[in-house]
Order: C-alpha cells, then structure tokens, then sequence
C-alpha cells in the first residue's frame, strides 16, 4: 500500500479496513482497462465505495481521484455512501403510478423515516423509487433486494417492514 | 411701391406681438420646461439604497468623448460594483450614448442643464454626486 | 496530402488533419467551442456540424472527423446554421446572462457566436444552475453556472498538465465540471484550465474586475522568470499589466504557460518598485538625481583591478555584452553571474565535453525523442513548461521516461516513468556508473570508441562500475545496468537536467559526466537526441554566450566575496543580484559586503542586498525594455517594451552605457546597434538581427566537438546517522527571489518551509507545521516543517526564494549541507 494513502488513513476517523480492496486490486492490477471491475469488486465488498478506497484505487492503479469520482457519479449502481442492507425499491412507473404507488412511496417514507436514495442510520433500509421494474402486470410494485412483492397495499408495506425488522443484519457473506 | 408701405406692415407686425404673450422668457426667476427627453446632467439610478450601476464598462467605452471614468471592484459577495465612476462635464457633449448603452438602466440623463462652475476640478461629477440626482 | 473541397474550394491538407484543421488551414472558418490546438478532439460542442456529401448529406462534427481523398464538404447551409442556433440557444437556456459583470465578455466565444448567429431570444424556458461558486483559492474562480461542458479544462488538466484536478460529476442535465468528492480546487494552479475555458466559467482572480478584454492593448513579450523562454501576450492597459492574454499560437508551447508564467506579472507594477536613485549620506540611503548617482558610481569603478561586477541572469544579451565591455574598459577581469557556479555546467562541464558552452538539443526535440533522461524531479518545477512538454511526450508521443533524484515527484507518476531515487549528492557518481555500465555491457557507439581518449577514459572508469558504486548511490547494481542498457539502446534519447543558484550539485562534473553518457550513448546530437541544460533564469544561456564570466585570472562570484574580505576588491558593482539571500552562507556574503567600500547596485526593488548598499539604482523589468533573450537550447527570441519604465528608473543598458561614457569610453545608444555587434561577433549568433528573429526567434548554431574526460567524482560525505542532509531546490511557484514580488506566486507559496519524509516525521514526533529548528556549521534556523511522501528518508528540503527566513544561513553551498534537526 502506498505512503498517500496511509497518510489519509491516519487522518480520517472512520475505521475502514482497506485489505479488501487491496486484493481486489491485486486481482485486476495487471489488466488494461481495470478501473471499472475494481470500483464493482471493491463496491461488492463493502457495498459502496468508501473514500479511502477511492484514494487507494487512484493510487495503485495511477489514475487520477478526480476520475474516478468521474466515473463513480456517471455510474446508478456504484454508490458513496454506506447503504443498507435491505434495499428497497418501489416502482413508480406508469403503471405503478396509476395503481397508487405514491400512497405506497409515502408510507414507506413514513414508517422508516427515510426519502429517497435515503439510508436508515442502522444501516438496515435504503429505500429508492424506480422507474419501472418490469413487471407492470403486478402493479403496484415493490422490491426488497432480490424478493418482489406484487399488488402493494399499505397494510402490506408494514407486513414488509416488519418482516425485514426480524432478520439479521450482517449478510451471510 | 408705396414707400409707406414696408413701414406700416413692419408696425403692424410690432402692434399685433404688443398684444400677445412674450416670447421670452424671465429666466432665471422664470424656469423652463424641459421635455423629458431633454438630455441633461447625468443621474445614477438606485434599487434598494445601492447604485444599479454594475461597472461593465460599456459606457466609457462608448462615450465618443471619453468623459467616463469608471473603476470596478469587488464588493464583500464577490460582485462587482463601480468603486470609481466619474463625469468630466467638460468633455461630455450630452449625446446620450451612456444612456443607451447601459445594459443594466443604471444611467439616466436629467432635466439639469445649468452647470456652470467656477473652477475645473468642479466639473467632475464623481458617483457620490451623481447619485444625489434622485 | 489529400485532397478535398471544402465550400466549393479545391484545398489540400495533411493526410491525419481532420475537416475542422483543414478550414482552418485553407483559411475557412467553423465555429466551434470545445477545440483547441493542443487538445485531442472531443466533439462536444456541436457547433462545428458540417456536411459532407459521401455521408449522404448528414450533419457531422468537423473536429472529430477525418478528412479523406475527394471529401466535399460543405461548411455553411440554411440546416446547419438552424441546428448550430439551436445548439446556442440551448446553451444558454442555462448560461446567465450576466455578461456585463463577466470578465469574460469581449473575449467569449458563447457570446461571440451568439452575436454572429443573431440569438436574441430563446425559444425554451428553464431554469438557471445554481451550483455554488468556488472562491477557495486566490487565483482560480470557478462558476459552474456558466459553464458550458466543453470540457476543455478537464482535458488540458488531464493530457498537459497532468495534475487531473477536474473532471466531468455526474451525468445528463446534472453534469458539472469538479474535483474529486465535489472537494474545493486544490491544485498546482497554473491556470491553463482558465487559458482555454471559452466562457467566464473558470476566472483569474488577480484579475477580476480590473478591465475589460476591449480595453487593453495584448503585447507580445518573453516571460521574464525561468530559461524556458516562454512567449507572454501581456493585457496592458494605462501603463501596467493586468493580466495575461491566452494565445493559442505563440511560441513552441502554444500559449501554454506555468503558474507564475500566468499569475506572477504583478512584480512589472509592485508598489514598492524603486522609483529614483538612492544614494548613502549619513548611514541613511537618500534620493538623488541621476547625473549626480552615476557620476559617483562611474568615479568609484574607475579602478578596474579593484573593482568586480556580478550580475543576475536576468539582464538581456546587449546588456551582457555592454556590461562586459564596460569591466573590460576598467580594466578589470571580475565580472560574473549566478552565483559563479549556476553557470559552470555549461562554460566549463559542456564547454570541455563538447567544445561549446551551450545544450546540444532544444526543447522542441523533447517530443521527438524515445527516451528522456531526467535529472531531479525538480525539472518539474524549475521548468513547468518543459515539464508540460515532457508529459505530452510521454502520455501522446509514448516516450519513456526514466528519473534520476535525490527524491520522488509528479514526473515519476506519467504513465510508465521510472524515477531512481539516489542518495542525495550522488548524481556524478551514478552516471559515471551508468556510462561504466554501457561500457561493460559492450553498447558503445562506434564514434565513441574511435576517439582518442576514450581508452584512458573507459580505464579510468572502471573505478566506478555498478557494484562498486552501488551502496555509495543507493541504487542496486542491475537497476543501473538497466538504466543503461535502456539509454544506449534506445534509438533516440535526450538527457535534460536543471541547473540554478539551488543546485550546486549540477557542476561540470556533473555536466560532463552527463556529456560522457551522451557520448557513449552516441546520443550527443540529432533529432530526438542531445543533452539540454535548464538553465534557471531566462538569460541565463544568454549570460554565457556573451561571456560575462570570467576567464583566465579574473575572480568568479564566489572568489570576489573571498577578495573582498583580503581587501583586494574595493568596489562592487551587483545588477539585479540579491546575493544576501539567494547566494550560500548569508554570515559571510553579510561580512562581505560590510567591508566594502563602495556598493553600487541596480534592482527593481529595495532588496536585502540594498542595505549594504551605498549606491542604488533604479532599474526596470523586462516589459520595460528592449532587447533579446536566450533560453534553453539556444532560442534567441526579440523582445519590446509595453509599458512605459516606471517613474524615473533606467534600464541597465542605460545605466550602463551612462557609466562606459562617463569612464571615458565609446558606447551605443540602442541596442540593436549591440545586437550587430553580439551578432558579428558571436559565432553563434551570426546573421541575426531584430528583424529577422521575428516573433519566433532563432536558434544559435552550435559545433560539437565530443571529447571523453573523466570527471572528478567524490563520493557523497557520509553523514551521522542523527543527521539529515539538506538539499535546495526550487518551487513550482517561484522562480529565484524575483516572484516573491508577484501577488500571485505569494498568494499559494507564501513562505519557506522544511520538507521531511514521513518516517522521519513520525520518528521524531513531528506535525505539519511544527516549528523545527535546523542547526548547521554555518548557522541555525527555525521553519514551519512539511511532511510530504516525495523525500526519502534522512533528507530534508529547503526551498532557496524566500527572502524571509532565507535557507543561506544554514546551506553551505555544497550540494549537501549536513544539518541537525529538532523541534
């Protein structure tokens, strides 16, 4: 690990163990055209991108901070701050929206406290409207990481929350 | 032609403005009127207690009497406003220009036209006088 | 050569030019907002839609496009001009309309063509951006609300300065220009990202709000800090410069200038510029007239033989010449510049390897080469614009580059760089063993073999082979066979190293031994090839061409501080020098001059050195003055004045030519009368004249004459282990002691610090801007410490411009000064 990237570990509060990046480096290193996988290995490990990683990314692999910060707002899936490990998704396209998924985004709203790209502090939700998740046929529509729930109803979103509230929260990773 | 004839229309001319309002006018205990096009002594128009003027300099250089003199700076939020802006009103020919320039209708030319002074230096109008043309 | 037609004209352009070069060629103008000469194209704009009838008549980029045999292209149609309006009005359905307060009205190409293509009103409605404006800096703001995606900042940043500062945040209508993590910029401000921005976007903050672009006159001139020679167009309004003007083709850097290049004018117009000669009566200086000033002057330098002269490099060529006439005429022999040792790599390393004292390869050939050796990352920042050139080279050209520093920096980062990190003071030792390695490894050119010497040299080498020299450089014996192999094989190679008052370790030997490795290499001339010394100042090479140094028995700069103190010197004479700062061992040089019994000296400002002074003069910058100068490999290049001198003070030529009349000789008025004369008698020089120099200069001729000389070499002292070494070196934003007059140069690097090694930081308990105290033979000093990742361990880094709290009272001015560190 290089001497900058060190410098910057010591100076930030948080404690982020960076050996995980570090072998997703290792393992992309040598390959042209490397900066991508990396930001998706290092995102999987962590489940977003972390600043010191983002340093230790430019350092190692001799691009600028300044493009990979480019790269990382271009991008929807990689993500800057640390996200939940439930991620919510409800469909707000057209046919969602006609079936009332804005009662649906508003409820949810209101029992986690949170708006959208929003993450609850215990870093249990993130919650998102989307624009379709194709599956209009099971309008209104809902998605907790990969489970989908068809015909949204307000009583469902707190059978939901519920559920989601009783299971553990570090993956099994 | 009748040798009286010139005379007695001259003296009718005479007669008939004897009975007419004079031309003339008592100034300076009477005033005129101008129009309001009348392009006298400059004014620097304010909104909210502040010079408008943004100093673009479009004034000076359009002036065909170089008479404006305009120094922009800084202010404490960063825009620019006109710390210098002056009126030599001996250079000025009142052509109007600055007026029509002005992007920003910072300018305006008043009704004023007496300005007669005794000294030189009086005539430079600095933006502190200007602006007291309300 | 291919043909095409372009509107109906039958024009020919180069086979790799695309539409868009080949208008402008053929003297064809096309809009355009994203393009500039010394970017790749990028085809954001969309201004620049042409049609070509091979594509069926469809819209395309001429920037991006190629042209190809027989393309008819069509530049300007009832459709093109509809879809280049909708573009503008596009633009600024989200660019305030705030010209009048913009700086850059006048010169913006938004506005400009928004005039040309008559764009009144807008036939969209939306709302302005409002993104927060950086004013974190006081050089660069940047007003993401004007911009308009061009992205020529993040690509100028990226493909010339490689710094990467900026770049393009998020995506669709939400794009803006920022650094990383939308961070403040923080960067090496050298403005090129507000040279190319075509909008009032990105602003120089010196000089906001000082005039509009119609109001002043652009002046060409020479940049008056490093050798580079980099070409300025100074904005010049009422007799002062405010700003300087972007030319996207001036000079072989095409407009490309570093920070202080840019932001560092503000010394032509400081406040505190001498105004009128001053004159010691009583222990105080007081004002005189000239007559009076110069009389006393020329009557205390009468006597020659006690009488020595030192100047800056900073002097033009005729005043060179001149000032050298006028010792001559005196009778006397001392008269020298920078410090007397700045220059010796070339009047003495070059002048007995090559047979002359000048670089044997220029700038331009940087980017023709295969291979550039480096010496010291701080070519960096003594020469940011080379250093520019060296970036393109390596990043478009696929150059390689290899360092060799006492410490790391930005070039190491290029793309496939490698930088050998010596042991400080080791230079000389690590190229003898480089040219011992070519040797051994049987890659030495047939030309080198031949030579008469090269025998006894390739004996006397021996002493040096890799193994042995190893462990006193610190750099294994297989990186430097590799080194050398990679050198000696290469098809073309250069080798470029810096030389200033700071570097006392870039000497002859240094220099010739640079020189054998060329020679060795069979790399010393030709395209691509040569060895180009950096000279610090911008005359420097011009001081040494017209000889003001000395010869045979007269004193160099360091020898007449000595003399002075025998009593053999009496008088003298400093131009532009500031020797109580920038000379090494500010006790002695202070006991010097406190001996004298007469000091005249010429500067623009009341320096430290004024102090001692019993006679000083006024005189004038370069933007006050005719005359020429010589950079870096040899470019002579005319420059005018464009302002008026400034109150009553006199160019050195002047004050000069003044004092060779009063001391009974025949001087010129003008100097181009003394330019024919440098011209008739400097071989280098022949035939030119102002005329034909042009605004692009001419190179002086040089003749090599390669000879093998083995270099006297000592190994770096060892120091205690509790000790650390002091090197000097130059800053990025300054340039001698000239800059800290310049607002913007002391508005990013205020004052002198000590830059340490983290380790060495951490060891003894050191903070960023701790106070340490630094203990010499010489002296002891207190500075502001740096932690920074680029110094190797038991090294600490002094930067020589500051005048407060100069480095000379603890540097030696030998390459390394052991010193004692503690907090």
């Amino acid at each position: 690990m290089s001497e900058a990237v060190e410098q910057r570990e010591e100076e930030q509060t948080e404690e982020i163990d960076l050996e995980p990046a570090n072998r997703v480096i290792d393992k992309f290193i040598d390959m042209p055209g490397n900066l991508m996988p990396v930001l998706q290995g290092v995102q999987d490990e962590y489940g977003y991108i972390p600043r010191i990683a983002a340093d230790l990314i430019a350092e190692r692999l001799n691009v600028y901070p300044s493009q990979i910060y480019g790269v990382l707002t271009f991008y929807a899936q990689f993500h800057l701050k640390p996200r939940g490990r439930f991620i919510i998704r409800v469909c707000v396209g057209t046919a969602c929206h006609v079936q009332g998924a804005t009662r649906i985004v508003e409820t949810f709203y209101d029992k986690l406290g949170i708006g959208h790209a929003e993450t609850t502090p215990d870093l249990r939700y993130t919650f998102e409207k989307v624009a379709c998740l194709g599956a209009c046929g099971m309008a209104p529509l809902a998605m907790v990481n990969d489970a989908t729930y068809g015909s949204m109803t307000v009583q469902k979103v707190e059978e939901i929350i519920n559920d989601y509230n009783q299971r553990p929260l570090k993956s099994g990773k | 032609m009748n040798p009286f004839t010139p005379i007695i229309k001259g003296l009718k001319i005479t007669l008939d403005h004897l009975f007419k309002k004079p031309v003339t006018r008592q100034y300076p205990t009477e005033r005129p009127k101008v129009s309001p096009r009348f392009r006298g002594l400059h004014a620097l128009n304010m909104s909210h207690d502040k010079a408008k003027c943004v100093a673009c300099y479009l004034c000076p250089t359009v002036c065909p009497a170089k008479c404006i003199t305009v120094e922009a700076a800084e202010d404490a939020n960063h825009d620019k406003y006109a710390a210098v802006y002056e009126i030599d009103m001996i250079r000025c020919i009142f052509c109007g220009y600055c007026v029509e320039a002005c992007p920003v209708d910072a300018i305006r030319m008043t009704g004023e036209f007496e300005l007669a002074n005794y000294r030189r230096e009086d005539f430079i109008y600095t933006k502190e006088r200007l602006l007291e043309k309300k | 050569m291919v043909n095409l037609t372009i509107d109906n004209r039958q024009v020919t352009a180069p086979r790799n030019a695309t539409i868009y070069e080949a208008a402008k060629i053929n003297g064809i103008h096309i809009p355009i907002l994203c393009h500039d000469n010394k970017l790749k194209p990028f085809g954001a704009c969309r201004m620049c839609l042409v049609e070509v009838e091979q594509m069926k008549g469809r819209q395309i980029p001429a920037c991006t496009t190629p042209v190809t045999e027989g393309m008819i292209v069509t530049t300007s149609t009832p459709d093109i001009i509809k879809a280049r309006k909708l573009v503008l009005e596009l633009l600024l359905l989200n660019h305030p309309l705030d010209c009048p307060v913009c700086d850059k009205g006048g010169d913006c190409d938004l506005q400009n063509l928004s005039y040309d293509y008559k764009i009144s009103s807008n036939r969209f409605h939306d709302q302005k951006f409002q993104h927060k404006i950086d004013y974190n800096n006081p050089l660069i703001e940047r007003d993401m609300n004007r911009c308009i995606l061009c992205g020529k900042c993040v690509r100028i940043c990226d493909e010339i300065v490689s710094f990467g500062a900026l770049t393009f945040i998020g995506r669709g209508i939400e794009t803006k220009i920022g650094c990383e993590f939308d961070e403040a910029l923080n960067c090496e401000f050298c403005g090129s990202c507000v040279s190319v921005c075509p909008v009032g976007a990105l602003l120089a903050r010196p000089f906001k709000f000082k005039a509009r672009f119609w109001a002043m006159e652009k002046k060409r001139s020479i940049c008056g800090y490093c050798g580079t020679g980099c070409n300025l167009t100074l904005g010049v309004k009422e007799g002062k410069v405010l700003t300087t003007v972007y030319d996207e083709n001036q000079g072989f850097h095409r407009g490309q200038l570093c920070v202080r290049g840019r932001f560092g004018y503000q010394f032509i117009n400081n406040e505190k510029r001498l105004k009128k000669p001053l004159i010691r009566k009583n222990g105080a200086l007081v004002e005189c007239g000239w007559d009076e000033a110069l009389q006393l002057a020329a009557s205390k330098i009468r006597n020659g033989s006690e009488t020595a002269a030192i100047a800056t490099p900073r002097l033009t060529n005729e005043e060179f010449f001149l000032f050298r006439k006028l010792m001559k005429g005196i009778g006397s022999e001392n008269f020298d510049h920078a410090a007397g040792y700045a220059h010796k790599a070339l009047t003495s390393g070059f002048a007995r390897s090559l047979g002359s004292a000048a670089s044997t390869a220029m700038v331009n050939d940087i980017q023709k080469s295969d291979m550039l050796l480096v010496i010291k990352t701080d070519s960096y920042e003594t020469h940011p614009v080379i250093g520019f050139e060296i970036n393109i080279a390596v990043k478009d050209k696929g150059v390689k580059l290899n360092i060799v520093s006492d410490k790391n920096g930005k070039l190491g980062k290029l793309p496939g760089a490698r930088t050998f990190v010596h042991l400080p003071g080791s230079e000389t030792l690590l190229i003898n063993a480089l040219c011992s390695s070519v040797i051994k490894q049987k890659l030495v050119s047939s030309t080198a073999a031949s030579l008469p010497d090269f025998k006894e040299y390739a004996k006397g080498i021996e002493a040096f082979s890799p193994e042995k020299a190893a462990s006193l450089c610190g750099i294994s014996p297989e990186e430097i066979n590799s080194l050398a192999a990679d050198f000696a094989s290469s098809k073309k190679a250069m080798i470029l190293f810096p030389t200033g008052v700071a570097y006392p370790g870039h000497d002859s030997e240094l220099a010739t031994a640079l020189a054998n490795l060329a020679i060795l290499a069979g790399k010393v001339e030709g395209e691509g090839c040569g060895l180009l010394c950096l000279p610090e100042k911008n005359n420097s090479q011009g001081a040494v061409d017209t000889g003001f140094y000395p010869t045979g028995k007269g004193l160099d700069a360091l020898s007449v501080f000595d003399a002075i103190e025998d009593g053999r010197i009496k008088t003298l004479f400093l131009a532009g020098e500031n020797p109580v700062v920038s000379y090494p061992d500010e006790a002695r040089i202070k006991r010097a001059l406190e001996k004298l019994d007469f000091l005249v000296l010429t500067t623009l400002f009341p320096t430290e050195t004024a102090e001692y002074a019993d006679l000083v003069l006024p005189a004038s910058s370069y933007a006050e003055k005719e005359g020429t100068f010589t950079s870096a490999g040899g470019h002579v290049q005319y420059f005018a004045p464009v302002i008026p001198k400034a109150g009553d003070s006199r160019t050195d030529f002047e004050i000069i030519s003044s004092l060779i009349k009063l001391t009974g000789g025949e001087a010129a008025s003008n100097p181009s009368e003394i330019f024919a004369e440098i011209a008739s008698t400097l071989d280098g020089y022949a035939g030119m004249t102002y005329e034909n120099l042009g605004e692009n200069g001419a190179f002086t001729a040089v003749k090599t004459r390669p000879a093998l000389i083995l270099p006297q070499t000592q190994a770096p002292a060892l120091r205690k282990p509790e000790e650390f070494s002091l090197v000097t070196g130059a800053l990025l934003y300054h340039n001698g002691t000239l800059s800290q007059f310049g607002e913007g140069p002391m508005h990013v690097s205020p004052e002198s610090y000590a830059e340490i090694s983290r380790k060495d930081a951490s060891r003894l308990g050191i903070k960023e801007n701790d106070t340490i105290t630094l203990t010499s033979d010489s002296g002891s000093m207190q500075l502001a410490a740096r932690v920074s990742l680029r110094i190797p361990e038991g090294v600490v880094f002094i930067p020589n411009h500051f005048s407060a709290n100069p480095v000379n009272a603890i540097w030696s001015g030998k390459p390394v000064t052991p010193v004692a560190l503690s907090r």
